[in-house]
């Protein structure tokens, strides 16, 4: 299946100052390839997958789905502060949270270490990502004074003080592309539910 | 100073299946009880809780405050799911995860244990909320068929199995309320003066 429309936009998560290490014909076709990879796991192996994720992919589709008509009323009300602040959260949550434990985890774990799936999954599970996430889970997050990216803290190592880092809108929004995209693609993959497919913006 | 109207709030968070073991005073006067706790420290204590919560009290509050108007927005548009689900997921994420760690244990740890605002953050942080809490960092949580609440798992010891529960719109609701409320009142007298 031809993933065209998220081809496209996830093309510009190549562009992070830190990418997962992908061939430029991999980052041309991510979220084809991706779904490519999953849809040829044996049926077995799908039906372990689809019990480890405990939520049935489906019900995930349908709040991404949700998710993402949030995010055209967010849009459409971008001059509202109340909104974007809202908006940013739910971004958050979703792309950093929501999505890795309870189903990138189990899926970089039924596919090979050389798949472009495991090189995503790794890749937002480590360095700067995972400090990220942690910062979410815990709460260690607030604006740059001039809104224009993020500060966070996080543990470099678990019981050490807390390291103050920074991450700009740019790079935000493109890590979060790179999660949900991912998401998408692997869902539709799992999900029997194959006429939601359409073509998803993430 | 007294918060007749958020006390007055706080006591739905009665209503939930467990709730906090506080006495029919405290219950009463939840926010104002919070409230005095904090303003009652010493400077000292307030200088190093502000230096350990890491993020200015202030930006809590203009963040609830804006949270606060989502809400409204969300109520007014109660009729679009795209907006209910994303108000449900800001709700959960910020009663159970952003408020907790970062700003409400740090809070208590300056508190005496006999302390309102400990017996809260404790309670927020063991039994049927730290297992919601765990459902809710890790995205195991779903909506009950009927939408009356939410389907959620958490893991059993450290292997790969997981228990199920149910958490319903009443305790939902109620400890979320009980997260946000403390912690406004908390915020106030961090930010007095």
């Amino acid at each position: 299946m031809a993933l065209g429309c998220l081809d496209k936009q996830l093309q510009a998560a190549s562009t992070l100052s830190e990418a997962p290490n992908l061939s430029a014909e991999t980052w041309s076709k991510l979220a084809t390839t991706i779904h490519d990879e999953i849809a040829a796991l044996d049926e077995l192996t799908i039906r372990q997958l689809r019990a480890d994720v405990l939520i049935p992919p489906e019900r995930y589709l349908e709040e991404l789905d949700a998710f993402q008509r949030w995010m055209e009323i967010a849009h459409a009300n971008r001059s509202n502060p109340v909104i974007v602040r809202a908006q940013v959260m739910t971004e958050l949550y979703v792309a950093f949270v929501w999505l890795r434990d309870s189903l990138m985890t189990p899926l970089g774990a039924a596919l090979p270490d050389g798949s472009a799936f495991s090189a995503v999954e790794r890749f937002l599970r480590a360095g700067t990502r995972r400090r990220l996430r942690n910062a979410i889970a815990h709460g260690h997050w607030c604006y740059l004074p001039d809104y224009s990216g993020l500060e966070f803290w996080s543990e470099l190592h678990r019981g050490q003080p807390h390291e103050r880092f920074v991450i700009h809108d740019v790079e935000l929004g493109n890590l979060q592309l790179l999660s949900r995209g991912t998401a998408i693609a692997a869902l539709l993959a799992l999900s029997t539910a194959i006429d939601v497919v359409g073509d998803h913006d993430v | 100073m007294t918060f007749d109207h958020l006390d007055s709030q706080l006591q739905f968070a009665r209503l939930a299946s467990e709730t906090p073991a506080l006495t029919d005073g405290s219950w009463s006067q939840l926010a104002t009880t919070v409230h005095r706790e904090v303003a009652s420290l010493s400077e000292a204590s307030t200088n190093q809780l502000r230096r350990s919560v890491q993020i200015p009290p202030e930006r809590y509050l203009e963040e609830l405050t804006a949270f606060q108007r989502w809400m409204d927005f969300a109520h007014a548009n109660a009729t679009n799911p795209a907006i209910v689900r994303a108000q449900v997921m800001t709700e959960l994420y910020v009663s159970f995860l952003w408020l907790q760690d970062s700003l409400m244990v740090p809070i208590a740890a300056v508190l005496p244990a006999g302390s309102v605002v400990s017996a809260i953050t404790t309670f927020l942080g063991t039994g049927a909320c730290e297992r919601l809490r765990e459902a809710v960092v890790h995205g195991r949580w779903c909506y009950l068929p009927d939408f009356s609440g939410l389907d959620c798992w958490t893991r059993i010891g450290t292997d790969q199995r997981f228990e199920h529960f149910e958490v319903g719109d009443r305790d939902l609701n109620a400890w979320q309320l009980l997260s946000r409320g403390t912690a406004i009142a908390a915020l106030l007298a961090l930010t007095e003066g």
